[in-house]
């Protein structure tokens, strides 16, 4: 009988804690509503990727300073590591757990999830949001709202080594397609790398596809149009010739790029750079502060990739991620207080000088000497502003990579360019 | 009247006894198992409405050839992870099964890597393999005149070989454990008397040891199995499924799908599929496995 008693008692426990598991989390939660007493401050979330601010500490460094200067409100900070940002998120969005405040990029999928879930606040109704420079408000806008206060902004290039560009015989960067390749030519009969992609993941590996996308999409509006609504129809000639072009471009460099490039993370790509093992990295001008990390003293300059003649080539220009507001988070205010205070001009020129940013706010903050072109790119009407995934999902970006790779390995450009089309429209449909 | 109360009260003690592990089974893998299947006929993207769509998605997953690829190369690293830790980890055992004086230190040096995190032996690895500037290719080196680059991890056709290996590496250690306690249990007197019929060292292995070790194989062959057909993690870290795809298995393919997409119901088709397969593969070898230890037995 006592037995029967002991089993009975830890089935209602069992019973008991997959009850309390579906419950929702109201009582749990962290945060305490805007209406709560007055003597209580109010806690909100934030989840942001541990790279956005450099590290944990120097976000934690400036929340710190927000509560000093607001004690009702206290800021519970988490975050996770650079690549499981957006896979994090997709699940907070699916168990609707989703953070007061939150980091999306504009252009990422993700974004357009966080929306149709009804969690997107427009920016627009804070303060700061005016603070941002005209081309980043309208770089930031999803569904007509003001999505995300952007952290800087972020143009697509290389980082080189002028010195390593000399001793080829290149008193100035390269040009043309076939001076880079001229480039690359004699810096591997010199046993060293032309470039190393920026790592392994997604967008590193694809990024020339961007000037593959982005020159074209400048001279066809239909095909940009296509590009941004997700909806290209590969069947046409001249559609899949710029894809054909751009695996044809993609093996060309692959030459002379850093062996591992395929395999290797962001950092290993930069530390690679540093070490003059390979005279280029791609990336962008959010990378400064990570390059400055590993060598403060070294040398180096910024160049767009020279895929076509000049006047055909664009600059890809992107809003780099930002800051999101939780529209259906229960301390509302707390959030925008807190996003008004963190992107205030004074606040954001610190930070910008902290993580040496680009600025996204015009008369704040100074642009690195690296980055001393970008102003005059920015100028010209070959801007291209999108980046990244774009509304592309991540997987078929993911496949756009790989079947570029396999062109290197296998050589057959038919073949790898069916594969991605296949993925693209099975997700297109 | 009185047997059939005591009946009825055995029968009540046993369910009792497995009632909370079913609820918790029911509730944590077999609902989603269903749910899983169910969702995957639909085009939900994890939040919002959906609609069925028949076996779209399973039509779509079977077009794409990089799917049959990660289900081949799945079921190749599975078989593959199965036959080496049981030949290595059975070799191991049997030396180990040995007086020998330092058999305790071996045991533990080869448990060593199994107790490391995959995902922190996967950098280490990354480092030790780096075709640059990698400890292996630096060692190999030493015994040439040249310097000798070999690309572990950056060529499609190493690749899946150097994940093999480190993955064998890392549950050799379990699955030798395995077999030393199988070993332990093999009467003494069985071996003996094989030796006085005049058996050789190979006939007794083969005519007694390996038979009464038989159901060790079984669990070790499933242990094996069931570690690489799930592989996600190590090829995951090492390489992130590259090159040009070479070490994405089905696991990785089904987080891709999952959760760098909008597409859950897509990967949740894929990751249906998946299961299917373990199971079919796990299946046959068990009953494989069986009808051996039947007839050794």
């Amino acid at each position: 009988m006592k037995k029967s008693v002991i089993w009975l008692g830890l089935l209602l426990f069992v019973l008991g804690s997959l009850v309390a598991c579906g419950k929702d989390n109201d009582s749990a939660s962290s945060s305490s509503g805007d209406g709560g007493s007055s003597s209580e401050p109010v806690t909100i979330s934030a989840f942001i990727a541990e790279d956005l601010f450099k590290s944990a500490d120097i976000m934690q460094g400036f929340i710190d300073r927000f509560e000093m200067d607001n004690p009702d409100i206290k800021v519970k900070l988490e975050t996770v590591p650079h690549g499981e940002i957006y896979e994090r998120l997709r699940v907070m969005v699916s168990t609707d757990e989703m953070p007061d405040i939150y980091q999306i990029n504009v252009g990422h999928s993700i974004s357009y999830l966080v929306e149709d879930a009804g969690y997107l606040y427009d920016l627009n109704e804070l303060n700061s949001a005016s603070n941002f420079s005209n081309a980043i408000q309208e770089g930031t806008q999803l569904n007509g709202k003001h999505a995300a206060f952007s952290m800087g902004v972020g143009v697509l290039g290389f980082h080189y080594n002028a010195d390593m560009l000399k001793e080829a015989g290149f008193e100035e960067p390269p040009k043309t397609w076939d001076e880079l390749l001229d480039l690359g030519e004699k810096l591997k009969a010199d046993n060293k790398s032309l470039l190393a992609y920026s790592g392994k993941w997604t967008t590193g590996l694809i990024n020339v596809f961007h000037w593959t996308f982005g020159n074209y999409a400048l001279k066809n509006q239909e095909f940009k149009e296509a590009y941004l609504s997700n909806s290209i129809d590969w069947s046409k000639p001249e559609y899949r010739e710029i894809l054909m072009d751009g695996f044809k471009k993609f093996n060309e460099l692959n030459e002379y790029v850093y062996t591992g490039s395929f395999t290797s993370e962001y950092g290993d790509a930069q530390q690679a750079f540093v070490n003059e093992e390979s005279a280029m990295v791609m990336g962008g001008s959010w990378d400064i502060g990570q390059i400055r990390d590993l060598n403060p003293s070294f040398e180096h300059s910024f160049m767009n990739l020279p895929y076509d003649a000049e006047t055909d080539n664009s600059y890809i220009y992107t809003a780099e991620d930002g800051l999101a507001i939780n529209s259906k988070s229960e301390n509302l205010e707390a959030a925008k207080t807190f996003l008004d205070w963190l992107f205030s001009k004074e606040i954001y020129e610190d930070i910008t000088k902290t993580l040496a940013n680009t600025s996204a706010m015009e008369g704040v903050g100074e642009l690195d000497p690296v980055y001393v072109d970008i102003p005059q790119w920015l100028e010209t009407d070959r801007v291209i502003s999108f980046a990244n995934t774009g509304p592309i999902e991540e997987a078929v970006i993911t496949k756009l990579g790989e079947t570029a790779q396999k062109v290197t390995f296998d050589g057959d450009i038919e073949k790898a360019a069916d594969e991605f089309i296949n993925e693209y429209n099975s997700f297109k449909e | 009247m009185k047997f059939m109360n005591g009946n009825r009260k055995r029968y009540l003690t046993g369910i009792f006894f497995i009632a909370p592990i079913s609820i918790i089974i029911f509730t944590f893998l077999l609902l989603p198992i269903l749910q899983t299947m169910y969702y995957s006929f639909t085009d939900w993207r994890g939040v919002g409405e959906y609609s069925f769509i028949g076996l779209k998605n399973y039509i779509n997953i079977f077009n794409d050839s990089s799917f049959k690829y990660s289900l081949l190369l799945t079921i190749y690293v599975g078989l593959s992870i199965a036959f080496l830790t049981n030949v290595i980890g059975l070799t191991f055992a049997l030396v180990l099964d040995q007086a020998l004086k330092t058999k305790n230190i071996l045991r533990t040096i080869l448990y060593l890597p199994n107790v490391i995190p995959i995902v922190v032996a996967a950098f280490v690895w990354r480092y030790i393999l780096d075709y640059n500037n990698g400890l292996a290719n630096k060692f190999f080196s030493t015994f040439s005149s040249e310097s000798i680059h070999i690309p572990w991890i950056d060529s499609p056709d190493y690749v899946v070989p150097t994940i093999i290996m480190i993955s064998t590496w890392q549950m050799i250690g379990p699955v030798m454990i395995v077999y030393l306690a199988a070993l332990q249990g093999v009467p003494l007197d069985l071996i003996e008397a094989a030796k006085i019929d005049g058996a050789s060292k190979v006939k007794r292995f083969l005519n007694v040891t390996l038979p009464m070790i038989a159901p060790g194989i079984t669990v070790n062959i499933l242990i094996g199995l069931a570690n690489g057909i799930r592989i996600f993690d190590l090829p995951y870290a090492l390489t992130g499924g590259g090159p040009a795809g070479a070490s994405e298995t089905l696991a990785i393919k089904i987080y891709r799908y999952a959760f760098q997409s909008t597409e859950l119901s897509y990967g949740m088709a894929a990751s249906f599929i998946m299961t299917l397969v373990a199971l079919v593969i796990t299946l046959l070898f068990v009953s494989l496995s069986r009808r051996y230890e039947r007839n050794v037995m």
